[in-house]
């Protein structure tokens, strides 16, 4: 039987809480990082050719769960885009490669403030008899 | 007659990873808040890994509403080494990462004090800077939806590149060495803003070197924008002054039009932070150093990170610095454009997130000391050798923006002061920006503004509802707080008539 895989935006006072959820660290991953989107752009059905690489690790999960958030948060800052689909898979020595189909800025709906950096508090990525969780706080 | 002690007992789930030094599985102990002496200050005193007492600074009703969080994060922060007198928060502290919002602590340099960039914040020298008019209300009123355009238009603000002055060369080199000087030096002013910034506009101390270059990509191309989130410009108009002699020293009147700018670092100063977090992370075991949170991550500030973080975060600063001036310029073009006038001057540009190497009496003693400021404003007092001559007489200007659509202030700095010449920064949050935007509409919020007549040009109805003036405390009770603390006086309070939003 599979794990289910999901994400949700959790109130913290100042900043956006993410969790989420699947039943390997891949999903669990992709699951973040599209929380991540959720939290500022509508990007509808929006597509795309273009592609950007992702990859972190091999290292602690935590720390693979920041390294890929903060690849989004770099790409969105400098390059103008925003990443609508995540493909990520777990490499043979324990990290993770994949890449995120990215359209630009301009092709979504802006619905929040946009995430700057990623925190350390609180910070948990853990594997349980559900699969894996993982609890990040970002700073918008 | 002593008042009730109130009881907090924390709920956070134990991080995942907890440096060693910590039992995370131990007891936690409780925070218990009691009142202290003075009036509007309570105390926690010192438990576990404290090595000095917390200190909060509020009305009775103001901590009430303090979440049980943010207290934890005041007595986390008095473990640090080094750390002297106490773990201050201000009447505006609310949950953070690491510190509190609204949290200010000095360490001992001399005696292994440590710096941690969880005490500046990502935003480092998120601040604000008010620049004002010789215009009336009534004077701008039949101008004002021009401006509120023109403003719209000319202040680059939300999510992605783009900022008002395009640096060429080594223009993002000079800007993180010389601050506002670089924006001056580029016409982007004048010599008299300069005398109206904290530090004369450029923080001492920037080492270009020890920014990265993650950090130079997010920074090159925001100079001159406001950014998301919190962050805003605002047409507003002087309401009420509290202190006449002091508000005529700063050439406040009522009904005077003055805008109102709050932004920071943006992407380069989020970015120094998280590349210096984890270097401390991993090095300051070494140090014998460990904490309750990861996030307090930090290291003696006589230490090569330690340096090094200093010299980046003076450059964020700078880079702020510069990014609020060049804001400016794009202010003064607008109001020249539609109102007539671009006669607009600085009062003051002060930043409230920031940690600055200061000399400050400890028990009798002269000490240099690391003073973190998390969302917490600098207040100097009258004479203060830092200030520029002509705010010698009154003290330094503090600038303390409400909530979106609500009062802002316009405080000055007293002797004694308090909490290392600190007062608060804002009206601070009690709501999250999820629950703010579940019971507020973003467009029903734009039309209530608009009913009271204040003009809102903002980026999305989303970000517009999270900023309700709802999910803030009331920032006229915050400032009355800190006079009663005696941390800062009262000059003059704001009212909104014109808001640019990211």
């Amino acid at each position: 039987m599979s794990h289910p895989a999901g994400h949700r935006l959790v109130p913290h006072t100042s900043d956006c809480v993410i969790e989420a959820w699947g039943p390997d660290r891949a999903v669990c991953l992709t699951e973040a990082l599209a929380a991540l989107v959720e939290g500022f752009a509508d990007v509808g059905d929006a597509c795309s050719a273009h592609v950007v690489p992702l990859g972190a690790g091999p290292g602690a999960a935590a720390d693979e769960l920041v390294s890929l958030l903060e690849d989004v948060i770099y790409t969105l800052d400098v390059f103008s885009v925003v990443p609508v689909r995540f493909h990520l898979a777990e490499t043979e020595d324990g990290g993770i490669t994949g890449e995120m189909e990215v359209v630009p800025l301009e092709e979504t709906v802006t619905i929040g403030p946009a995430p700057k950096a990623v925190s350390y508090h609180e910070l948990s990525m853990v594997h349980g008899e559900g699969g894996w969780r993982c609890r990040v706080l970002v700073d918008v | 007659m002593s008042r009730p002690g109130r009881r907090v007992r924390h709920s956070e789930p134990a991080p995942q990873r907890r440096p060693s030094g910590i039992d995370p599985t131990g007891p936690i102990p409780a925070v218990v808040l009691k009142a202290a002496g003075e009036a509007g200050q309570w105390r926690i005193e010192p438990v576990g890994a404290m090595r000095v007492p917390g200190v909060v600074f509020g009305s009775k009703a103001l901590i009430d509403g303090i979440e049980p969080q943010a207290l934890r994060q005041v007595a986390n922060v008095a473990t640090l080494p080094g750390i002297v007198e106490a773990s201050y928060a201000m009447p505006d502290v609310h949950w953070g990462y690491g510190f509190p919002i609204g949290g200010v602590a000095a360490t001992d340099v001399a005696r292994g004090g440590v710096i941690s960039p969880g005490g500046v914040g990502f935003d480092i020298s998120c601040g604000v800077r008010l620049l004002v008019s010789q215009l009336s209300a009534d004077e701008l009123a039949p101008r004002l939806n021009v401006v509120m355009d023109a403003l719209d238009a000319g202040v680059p603000k939300g999510l992605g590149r783009g900022g008002v002055w395009h640096l060429q060369g080594d223009g993002l080199e000079e800007v993180l060495r010389e601050g506002a000087r670089a924006a001056i030096r580029a016409g982007l002013g004048t010599d008299a803003d300069l005398a109206r910034c904290e530090d004369s506009g450029r923080l001492a101390g920037a080492e270009p070197s020890q920014v990265s270059e993650r950090a130079r990509a997010r920074g090159l191309g925001q100079v001159g924008s406001l950014g998301s989130g919190n962050h805003f410009l605002e047409v507003q108009v002087v309401d009420e002054i509290y202190d006449p002699v002091t508000a005529e020293a700063f050439g406040l009147f009522t009904s005077q039009v003055c805008v109102m700018i709050h932004c920071g670092s943006r992407g380069l100063g989020h970015q120094i932070c998280s590349d210096h977090v984890r270097v401390m992370l991993a090095s300051m075991g070494r140090y014998g150093i460990s904490v309750p949170d990861p996030q307090l991550a930090c290291v003696p500030v006589e230490s090569p990170e330690g340096r090094a973080y200093l010299g980046a975060m003076a450059a964020a600063a700078n880079y702020s610095r510069a990014n609020r001036q060049a804001l400016s310029v794009a202010v003064r073009r607008a109001f020249g454009r539609a109102a007539g006038t671009s006669g607009l001057a600085l009062l003051y540009d002060v930043s409230h997130n920031l940690a600055k190497l200061e000399y400050h009496d400890v028990e009798g003693e002269r000490r240099l000391l690391c003073v973190h400021r998390k969302g917490a404003t600098l207040a100097l007092p009258p004479g203060h050798q830092d200030l520029p001559a002509d705010l010698q007489p009154t003290g330094q200007p503090v600038l303390v923006p409400g909530s979106m659509g609500t009062a802002s202030h316009v405080l000055v700095g007293v002797a004694p002061g308090g909490a290392f010449s600190s007062t608060c920064h804002g009206a601070g949050r009690t709501m999250s920006r999820h629950a703010a935007a579940r019971q507020v509409r973003g467009e029903q919020l734009r039309r209530q503004l608009e009913t009271a007549g204040i003009e809102v040009r903002a980026i999305s109805a989303r970000g517009l509802a999270e900023e309700a003036p709802a999910a803030y405390k009331d920032v006229d009770e915050v400032v009355a707080s800190c006079e009663q603390a005696g941390l800062a006086r009262r000059v003059a309070r704001l009212r909104p008539v014109g808001v640019v939003k990211g």
